[in-house]
């Protein structure tokens, strides 16, 4: 792809390795993605297949024992792997925002929202007076459809309902009105209805201030209603990338369509319901060249050479020697 | 609620009492506790007449020229020439000993308090960066405090009022080193576990100093085991100073605290002058009991395997 001015993230050849007590894994490699303007992304995949490491390798936050050893995270064209800790201090939380998985823990159980939010202003703009910062918060609040915001504000966390604290916790990544969101499964552990409202939200939001979105999740069926291009992953790689109703659609990869199928309103009742066959091999024992090779029905030998991801058509690039045939 | 258009999901069920901040909420937890009550009345009661005694008191027992040697050993309820009333007695020298009383519980409460802050803290401090740094930084801040817990407190507090000498001043700093040691454990065990959790990756997420995480963030969450610890410290501070004082190497003469008031009678005892030590004795034992009530009551009200 080519670097133009309307994109906000590009990842390339991203890897992390982990170093465990008997050497060291990679948990993503050659992870390569891009984020445009105003577009919301979907990064899917099983549990394991590296979709969160990507998120916090984007992020930089990735821990102990954990170490990132290659690729670039442009943001707006500036590599963040090459920024000092101080410049990225300063677009952490105010250029590019995360929002985590669990709504109960994300927020801090003995501060006040306002406390949290005002924090989360001042972390980039410390002369900012309470009175501004709280009526920014109050409209970040608004804006993520929680009611009575102003009363709800000097409220703790314990005193919003999970899908309100959510809200709060996308509130406070919209504060700073960042170029890009990086959504960890944000609405996983809410019930559909809400999920469906906030989904909502965060789109007509993305639209409307041009934020970049990138919805990491397990659920084809979310981001088939919410994202615009999708990558799929699996072994802590990109194995597809495309449109998402191309995708879902008309998926390349085995594994995609292995996915796609295992969406139980796919079967008729009293069938079984499809499943891929075999587990996510552990990070120490991936196999050699493509990654779903001995779970996938359509391998050969050549699938145990090393492969890239390839352009298939147009906007779609898939990792695969014996592709699903396009409709 | 008036404005309920916007999207609701339903658990607003308690939206219309004003926020409570969780210490408010302990404390009307505490209040219906009927033993803490008792020991909040008598921790209460005592430290309002201990910083009352300037007022209070029939008598400055600091002050040599209202004392008379002619008063000594006087047995409680006596009255001397001048009128004066000893409710509790008088010691060897002649000291109204409800004054003594009252002083001695000022200076007791003061220099524990002090103490057991100031060790709260250096050891959170230490307790936090150790956590939160982790690695070779902790493991050597914990060999320390291991080496520190090893010792026991009063042969460290000997140790150091032999080299120091006496004084208010002295005996804080030999309790605030036998002390600090606890806190900096409690608080490391509390924040390796909070350190984990989500919010501390969505506040490194803000960008927002490690100063504020470890401080605004970690830390009051580790409130709860700490609260207990340091009501526990401060009757345990209390209790040390007082044996420090009762082996004569605490405070000055010229200012006894309750430990030195209690040695100052024990030789009397025998001899039937009672008084001289048990009631600053009995004083001691309110002030610790009382602590250690409500230190009991917040143990059980911030355990979280009795409750939430």
């Amino acid at each position: 792809m080519v670097a133009g001015s309307t994109e906000t993230l590009e990842v390339r050849g991203l890897e992390t390795r982990f170093n465990a007590r008997h050497g060291s894994v990679s948990a993503i490699r050659d992870v390569s993605l891009h984020v445009r303007r105003g577009e919301i992304v979907g990064l899917v995949g099983e549990s394991g297949s590296g979709k969160s490491v990507t998120g916090l390798s984007i992020m930089g936050l990735i821990d102990e024992p954990g170490e990132i050893v290659g690729g670039e995270v442009r943001l707006n064209g500036e590599d963040l792997r090459k920024v000092g800790p101080r410049r990225l201090r300063q677009l952490r939380g105010d250029r590019i925002a995360m929002v985590f998985q669990d709504p109960m823990m994300t927020l801090n159980p003995v501060l006040r929202v306002s406390t949290q939010m005002i924090e989360a202003i001042r972390a980039h703009d410390p002369n900012v007076r309470t009175g501004d910062a709280r009526r920014r918060c109050r409209d970040a609040l608004a804006q993520v459809g929680i009611p009575a915001a102003e009363e709800r504000l000097d409220a703790y966390p314990h005193e919003f309902s999970g899908g309100m604290r959510q809200r709060v916790a996308i509130a406070i990544a919209l504060l700073n009105r960042p170029d890009l969101i990086i959504a960890d499964e944000p609405t996983t552990a809410l019930d559909v209805t809400i999920q469906a409202q906030i989904l909502a939200q965060v789109q007509t939001l993305c639209r409307d201030r041009g934020t970049a979105l990138i919805w990491i999740t397990h659920d084809l069926s979310v981001v088939a209603g919410l994202a615009d291009r999708l990558y799929v992953m699996y072994g802590g790689g990109i194995v597809e990338e495309g449109p998402v109703d191309a995708v879902l659609d008309h998926p390349l990869h085995p594994y995609t369509d292995g996915l796609i199928r295992s969406v139980p309103w796919h079967n008729e009742p009293g069938k079984p319901l499809n499943q891929i066959p075999g587990m996510v091999p552990t990070l120490d024992q991936m196999p050699q060249g493509c990654r779903f090779h001995p779970r996938c029905e359509r391998a050969g030998p050549e699938c145990r050479e090393p492969i890239a991801l390839h352009d298939v058509g147009t906007m779609r690039r898939v990792r695969c020697v014996h592709p699903m045939e396009q409709a | 609620m008036s404005d309920r258009t916007a999207i609701d999901d339903g658990d607003f069920a308690h939206a219309t009492a004003p926020p409570r901040s969780p210490s408010r909420e302990l404390l009307a937890e505490l209040l219906r506790d009927k033993l803490a009550v008792i020991g909040l009345i008598i921790v209460a009661t005592l430290t309002v007449l201990a910083f009352l005694a300037p007022l209070i008191a029939p008598q400055d027992p600091y002050d040599l020229g209202q004392i008379d040697f002619m008063d000594s050993r006087l047995s409680p309820g006596a009255q001397n020439t001048s009128g004066l009333t000893f409710w509790l007695g008088t010691d060897d020298q002649g000291r109204d000993l409800l004054s003594a009383i009252l002083y001695g519980l000022r200076t007791s409460i003061e220099v524990g308090v002090t103490s057991a802050v100031i060790a709260l803290v250096i050891g959170a401090s230490v307790g936090l960066i150790s956590a939160y740094a982790g690695g070779r930084t902790d493991a050597l801040l914990m060999r320390i405090v291991d080496m520190q817990l090893s010792f026991p407190a009063i042969l460290i507090a000997l140790i150091l009022l032999a080299i120091l000498g006496r004084g208010v001043d002295k005996i804080i700093i030999a309790l605030v080193v036998t002390q600090w040691a606890y806190y900096a454990r409690t608080v490391r065990g509390s924040a390796l576990v909070e350190r984990r959790r989500a919010y501390v990756d969505a506040a490194r997420c803000q960008a927002l100093p490690k100063s504020r995480i470890m401080f605004g963030h970690i830390l009051p969450n580790c409130m709860p085991p700490l609260i207990v610890v340091v009501t526990m410290r401060v009757a345990y501070a209390i209790m040390l100073e007082a044996t420090l004082s009762f082996l004569g190497i605490g405070l000055p003469v010229t200012e006894p605290s309750l430990g030195l008031l209690i040695a100052n009678g024990y030789t009397y005892m025998l001899s039937g002058d009672y008084w001289i030590s048990v009631f600053p004795g009995v004083a001691l034992v309110l002030l610790i009991v009382g602590i250690n009530l409500v230190g009991d009551c917040l143990r059980d009200l911030l355990n979280p395997r009795l409750r939430r």
